[in-house]
C-alpha cells in the first residue's frame, strides 16, 4: 500500500471524483476528521458546505422513495425466465448501455422519479381503502343480526311518554327476563328481533313512569345497547348500501392494483436508477473526507503498489492543475489489508475473512489455514461418496452462482474439502456408509467400525492436533525471525517448537530419555528467559513460569481436536442408519423401491447437509482458536475503494451475458 | 422364559433384565438430548422468526443458527444407534447368519445404562445453553449481516463438551463386551 495525496483546483472537483470512482482503485481516508482531531477549533478546512449537506438530504430521500418503490411493486412483477436466467448476472438485473443512458438521462430520471412517487401516492391509497374496508366490514358484522328489523332507526328515539331501547341480552335468560318484567308492571312492549349465537337481540318500548321498574331489570339481565353506524334509515337497505360500497371499494382496489402491475415493468429501470443515484450519492459523501480551501482541495487514501504507478500517471496526464503526491507508510499509519492468494488457496480467504483480516504488517494466514481447513473438514465426513457429492454439488453451485465472489469462495471451499473427503473416505473405508469392497479398501488404515479402529482415529485426530499446534508455533517462530525481533524467536518462541515433539517423544519407550531431558530443558529456558520485558529477576521467573504453564493450554487445545474423530464417525453412523432404514422401507409391498430410493437420496443428502455445517464451523473454530493464537492476532480494516457499488443492476451488452 | 404368573415376577424379570437397562440407557441418550435440541432450535427460531418479520433478508445465515443446536439430538442418536447394535448379536446357524437377542447380564445393561448418560446429560444442558448463544447470534446477525459467522463460533464453544460427552459415550460402549 502507498499513501497518495492528490491537491487538485476546484475547477476539477467533479471530474477528478469521477475519474476516481471510475478507476476504483484508492481507498480514500478521512484526512478532514485527522486535521479537525489535530486541532481542535480551528476554522481553517472545517467548513461544511451547506449545499453539498442538503444534496445529501435530498439524494438520501429519493433514494430511500426509489427503494419503496423497488419493494413495493416486487409482489407485482411477473415471475419470468425461471431461475436460471435470473441468476444469469449474479443474481443481478441485467440493463443494456443504451437503455442504462436513456434511464439516467434528466428525463428518464424525472420520469421514473414521478413513477416511485406515484407508487407511493398508489399505495397510501390502498392503505386508505382496506382501513375503510375493515370498518365497513366491522358495521356489516355488527348491523347483519338486526336484518329483521323493519323499522327505520331514527323511529327508535324515544317519544314524549315512552322510551324505546335496543340492544342485547344473554339467549339464555331471556324468557326469564321477560316474566320477571311481567310481574313488575304491564306497559312495556318487547319485540324479538333476533336470536343468534348466545344472544336476544330485541327492541323493548315502556311508559317513561316505569323506567325506575325496568331499567334495573334490564341492567340485571346483561343488557347491553347495540350502536348503530348510521342514524337514520331502514337496516336491510344500509345494509344494502354497505354491501354495494365494499363491492365499489373492492373494484377501486382492484383497478390500484392493475395500475401497480403496469408499473411493475419499470422496476428494473427503477433499480437502474436506485444504482446509479447511489453511486451518485456516493461521489457526494466522499467529499466530505477531504480537505477544502477556497479554490483548492487536498484527499488522502491508500493505493496498492502495484497499481500506483499507472494511477499516478493517469492523474497527471488527465489533468493539468494538480499535485500527486506518494509515500511509504509511516510507523504509525495503519493502512488498509487486500489479501491475495493463488487460485487454489483463494476461496479460503472467506475462512480468513470470517474471524477478520490480518493487520497490514501481518501475515495473511490463508494458505497456512488451507489444507488444514479442507483436510479436517474432508475427515468431518470420513466418506468417499459424500466428498464426490460434495465436489459435484459445489461445482453446479458456482455454475448457478458463481458470479458473486462469498458464494463462489464458500463453493471453492466446499469442492477442495470434498476432495479431503474422498481421501478420508479410502483412509476409512467408508463410502455411503458401506465399507468399501476388496479391491478399494487397500488404503483402508483405520477402521471406524472395530473399537479398535474408533480408538485408533481418536489417537490420529490428536496426532493432526498435535501436529497442527506444533506448525503455529513454528510460524510464530519464523515471523519473530523475519521481524528481526530475535530476543523473542530464541528466548520464546523456539522453545515451545522443540517442546511439542519432545512431548510425543514421551509416549515409545525407547526416546523416552531424550524427550524428557528436551522437556526439562525447554522448560528450564522458558521460565529463565521468555520473560523480555520484565526487570527484575523476580518477575521475570514468575512471568516465565505463567509462559511455562501454557503447556496445560496446549492439552487442551489438543483434546480439542478429539471434535474432528466425533464428528467423523457420527457422519458414518448416520449413513449405516440411512442405510438401515432403506432396507427396512425397501419390504413395504407396493411403494418399496420407490421408498428405498426416496430413503437413500434423501438420507444421505441431509447427512452431508448436517455434517458439512456441523464441520464447517467446527473446522473453522479448530483454526481460529486452537491455530491462529499461536501466531496470529487480526484486526486489519478492509481495503475499500472509491467505486461504482451496484446493488440490483449490472449494465452488460447482451452479447457479453453469455460470457 | 417361564410365563410370569404374578405382578411381583413380572417386575423380577424386568429389573433384572440386562436388555432392559440398555433399552433404558439408549431411550435416555436420544430423549434427553433430543429435548434439549428442541429448547434450543425453538429459542433461536423464534427469536429468528422474529427479526425476519422485519427484514426476511440472510434467511440463510439465521438457518445455519437455528440448525446449530439441532447436532446434539443427532449425538444422541448416535449414541442409542450404538447400543441397539449391542442388542442383537449374528450367530452362524447351519452356514446361516441368525440374529438373536444378546444374553445381557443385569451388570451388563447397568453399564450400558451409565454409558448413556454422558452425552444424554451433555446434550441436554448444552444445547439449551448453546440455543442460548445463537439466539444472541440472531440478535447480532439482524443489526450485522457480515458478522453472523463469529455467532456460529461462539455457538461451537458450547457444543463441545456435547461432542466430549459423545465421544465418552462411544469409549464407555466400547469396553462393555458382552
Amino acid at each position: 500500500m502507498a499513501k497518495v495525496q492528490i491537491v487538485a483546483h476546484d475547477s476539477l472537483r467533479d471530474k477528478l471524483i469521477d475519474f476516481l470512482q471510475d478507476r476504483g482503485v484508492i481507498h480514500i481516508t478521512d484526512l478532514r476528521g485527522k486535521v479537525e482531531g489535530e486541532d481542535e477549533g480551528s476554522e481553517e478546512g472545517s467548513r461544511v458546505d451547506p449545499e453539498r449537506a442538503e444534496r445529501i438530504r435530498r439524494l438520501t430521500e429519493t433514494l430511500s422513495k426509489l427503494q419503496f418503490a423497488i419493494d413495493y411493486l416486487a409482489p407485482f412483477e411477473p415471475k419470468k425466465g425461471g431461475l436460471l436466467s435470473s441468476l444469469a448476472g449474479g443474481g443481478k438485473v441485467v440493463i443494456p448501455p443504451d437503455q442504462y443512458e436513456r434511464i439516467t438521462s434528466p428525463e428518464g430520471t424525472e420520469e421514473l422519479l414521478k413513477a416511485a412517487d406515484r407508487c407511493y401516492q398508489l399505495s397510501s391509497e390502498i392503505n386508505r381503502l382496506e382501513g375503510r374496508l375493515s370498518r365497513i366490514r366491522a358495521d356489516r358484522e355488527a348491523l347483519q343480526v338486526w336484518g329483521n328489523l323493519d323499522a327505520p332507526i331514527e323511529l327508535l328515539e324515544d317519544t314524549e311518554r315512552t322510551a324505546i331501547r335496543v340492544g342485547s341480552v344473554p339467549a339464555q335468560t331471556f324468557q326469564e327476563m321477560i316474566s320477571e318484567l311481567n310481574e313488575a308492571t304491564p306497559f312495556y312492549h318487547v319485540e324479538l328481533i333476533n336470536t343468534s349465537g348466545a344472544e336476544s337481540y330485541i327492541v323493548i318500548a315502556f311508559l317513561k313512569e316505569v323506567e325506575g321498574e325496568v331499567n334495573p331489570i334490564l341492567a340485571k339481565y346483561g343488557f347491553s345497547p347495540a350502536s348503530f353506524p348510521r342514524e337514520s334509515g331502514r337496516i336491510p337497505d344500509i345494509l344494502a348500501e354497505l354491501e354495494r360500497e365494499e363491492e365499489e371499494i373492492n373494484r377501486r382496489i382492484e383497478g390500484i392494483r392493475a395500475e401497480l402491475a403496469g408499473m411493475a415493468d419499470a422496476r428494473p429501470k427503477l433499480m437502474a436508477l436506485y444504482d446509479h443515484l447511489h453511486n451518485e450519492l456516493q461521489k457526494l459523501r466522499v467529499q466530505e473526507l477531504f480537505l477544502e480551501t477556497e479554490k483548492a482541495f487536498i484527499l488522502e487514501g491508500w493505493v496498492k503498489e502495484k497499481d500506483l504507478e499507472r494511477f499516478r500517471e493517469e492523474l497527471t496526464s488527465n489533468f493539468s492543475e494538480i499535485d500527486v503526491f506518494a509515500f511509504e507508510p509511516s510507523p504509525e499509519d495503519e493502512p488498509p489489508v487486500a489479501i491475495e492468494n493463488m487460485k487454489l488457496v483463494e476461496p479460503f480467504q472467506m475462512v480468513t475473512n470470517l474471524y477478520g483480516l490480518p493487520k497490514y504488517r501481518e501475515v495473511d494466514p490463508t494458505p497456512l489455514i488451507a489444507p488444514f481447513f479442507a483436510f479436517f473438514l474432508g475427515l468431518c465426513l470420513t466418506d468417499a461418496g459424500y466428498g464426490i457429492v460434495l465436489i459435484l454439488l459445489s461445482i453446479l453451485g458456482i455454475k448457478l452462482f458463481g458470479k458473486g465472489k462469498g458464494a463462489r469462495q464458500l463453493m471453492g471451499v466446499l469442492a477442495l474439502s470434498g476432495a479431503m473427503a474422498v481421501v478420508a473416505g479410502l483412509l476409512t473405508g467408508g463410502f455411503f456408509g458401506v465399507k468399501l469392497p476388496s479391491p478399494f479398501n487397500r488404503l483402508m488404515i483405520i477402521d471406524p467400525s472395530t473399537p479398535e479402529g474408533q480408538t485408533k482415529f481418536l489417537y490420529a485426530s490428536w496426532a493432526i492436533g498435535v501436529f497442527q499446534v506444533w506448525v503455529g508455533f513454528l510460524i510464530k517462530f519464523v515471523l519473530s525471525l523475519r521481524d528481526r525481533n530475535f530476543k523473542s524467536a530464541f528466548r520464546a518462541d523456539l522453545p515451545w517448537v522443540i517442546m511439542i515433539p519432545a512431548m510425543v517423544m514421551l509416549l515409545p519407550s525407547t526416546f523416552r530419555k531424550i524427550g524428557l531431558t528436551l522437556l526439562l530443558i525447554c522448560s528450564v529456558w522458558l521460565i529463565a528467559l521468555s520473560d523480555t520485558e520484565s526487570k527484575s529477576i523476580a518477575a521475570r521467573i514468575g512471568n516465565g513460569f505463567f509462559n511455562w504453564y501454557g503447556i496445560s493450554s496446549v492439552f487442551g487445545d489438543i483434546l480439542s481436536y478429539s471434535r474432528l474423530f466425533a464428528l467423523g464417525l457420527a457422519t458414518g453412523i448416520i449413513a449405516q442408519v440411512v442405510n438401515t432404514i432403506a432396507k427396512m422401507v425397501s419390504g413395504i409391498p407396493g411403494i418399496g423401491p420407490v421408498a428405498m430410493v426416496g430413503m437413500l437420496i434423501g438420507g444421505h443428502l441431509f447427512n452431508i447437509g448436517i455434517n458439512t455445517l456441523g464441520g464447517f464451523i467446527h473446522t473453522a473454530r479448530l483454526q481460529f482458536v486452537e491455530f491462529f493464537t499461536k501466531f496470529f492476532e487480526g484486526g486489519g480494516e478492509p481495503f475499500r475503494p472509491f467505486s461504482k457499488e451496484r446493488r440490483y443492476t449490472v449494465v452488460l451488452r447482451p452479447e457479453e451475458l453469455t460470457a | 422364559m417361564g410365563v410370569a404368573t404374578t405382578f411381583a415376577e413380572v417386575l423380577d424379570k424386568l429389573f433384572t433384565s440386562g436388555q432392559m437397562y440398555a433399552i433404558m440407557g439408549a431411550a435416555a441418550a436420544v430423549v434427553l438430548s433430543g429435548i434439549g435440541s428442541s429448547l434450543g432450535i425453538r429459542y433461536t427460531a423464534t427469536a429468528s422468526a422474529g427479526v425476519m418479520s422485519e427484514d426476511p433478508r440472510n434467511f440463510g445465515r439465521y438457518l445455519i443458527l437455528v440448525a446449530l443446536p439441532g447436532t446434539q439430538g443427532i449425538y444422541g442418536f448416535v449414541a442409542a444407534f450404538l447400543v441397539i447394535m449391542k442388542l442383537t448379536s449374528q450367530v452362524e446357524v447351519n452356514g446361516q447368519l441368525v440374529t438373536f437377542a444378546s444374553a445381557m447380564s443385569t451388570a451388563h445393561g447397568l453399564q450400558i445404562f451409565f454409558a448413556c448418560m454422558p452425552i444424554a446429560f451433555a446434550g441436554l444442558a448444552s444445547a439449551i445453553q448453546q440455543g442460548r448463544v445463537c439466539t444472541a447470534g440472531v440478535d447480532l446477525t439482524a443489526k450485522q449481516p457480515e458478522q453472523s459467522g463469529k455467532a456460529l463460533v461462539f455457538g461451537v464453544f458450547v457444543e463441545f463438551y456435547a461432542i466430549l460427552g459423545l465421544i465418552i459415550t462411544i469409549f464407555l460402549l466400547n469396553t462393555i463386551t458382552i
